[in-house]
């Protein structure tokens, strides 16, 4: 999986990656069988902070609550949607944080398979842009 | 790329860093406590529900 690759860079450019959903806590596990994803996940069923990520606009439209309920059904049945042939991983945004509290980036996502890259995000990072940067 | 990104949108994040996320069990997680010491990279998903 690219995403495994995609942290070690995040890692290597020195900042932790942290995954924030908004299902039920007990999604979570299901979310990592699914991705075999290993590291942090959180999730914030209430969108608080959703909403003070200021990704209301990206996120507002599937987080209709009947694209909540398809959302729900299609994982439960190991059916993923999206362009991305059902990408797990679609985002509602991204932001980067420093220690000092300034938001070094920001990405709302505003339509699916509108996903930050992490060479963009590496390169926010001051980090190295791969030479072959790739799509996300 | 680019469509999405808002440089002026957003620029301290100290209104976030007093709000909780849930871990798996459900239990609250401060999340300015994701960036006290390293760099975070926050990838607010849509899936999982």
């Amino acid at each position: 999986v690219q995403l495994h690759r995609d942290i070690d860079q995040l890692t290597a450019a020195g900042a932790d990656l942290i995954l924030i959903g908004n299902g039920a806590p007990h999604f979570i596990a299901g979310f990592r069988e699914l991705t075999g994803y290993q590291g942090p996940i959180y999730t914030d069923p209430s969108l608080a902070t959703f909403r003070a990520a200021e990704l209301q606009r990206g996120v507002g439209k599937t987080l209709d609550p009947r694209g909540i309920g398809k959302g729900i059904g299609a994982f439960v049945r190991g059916h993923r949607q999206g362009r991305t042939q059902g990408d797990p991983w679609q985002q509602g945004g991204v932001l980067v944080i420093a220690p000092s509290g300034d938001v070094l980036w920001h990405h709302a996502s505003g339509r699916p398979g509108d996903n930050a890259s992490i060479p963009e995000i590496v390169t926010a990072l001051g980090g190295e842009r791969p030479a072959a940067e790739r799509h996300a | 790329m680019g469509m999405g990104y808002h440089a002026a949108m957003l620029d301290r994040a100290d209104d976030l860093a007093k709000l909780t996320v849930l871990d798996e069990s459900g239990t609250p997680v401060e999340l300015g406590t994701f960036w006290r010491e390293r760099t975070a990279v926050l990838v607010f998903i849509r899936h999982f529900g």
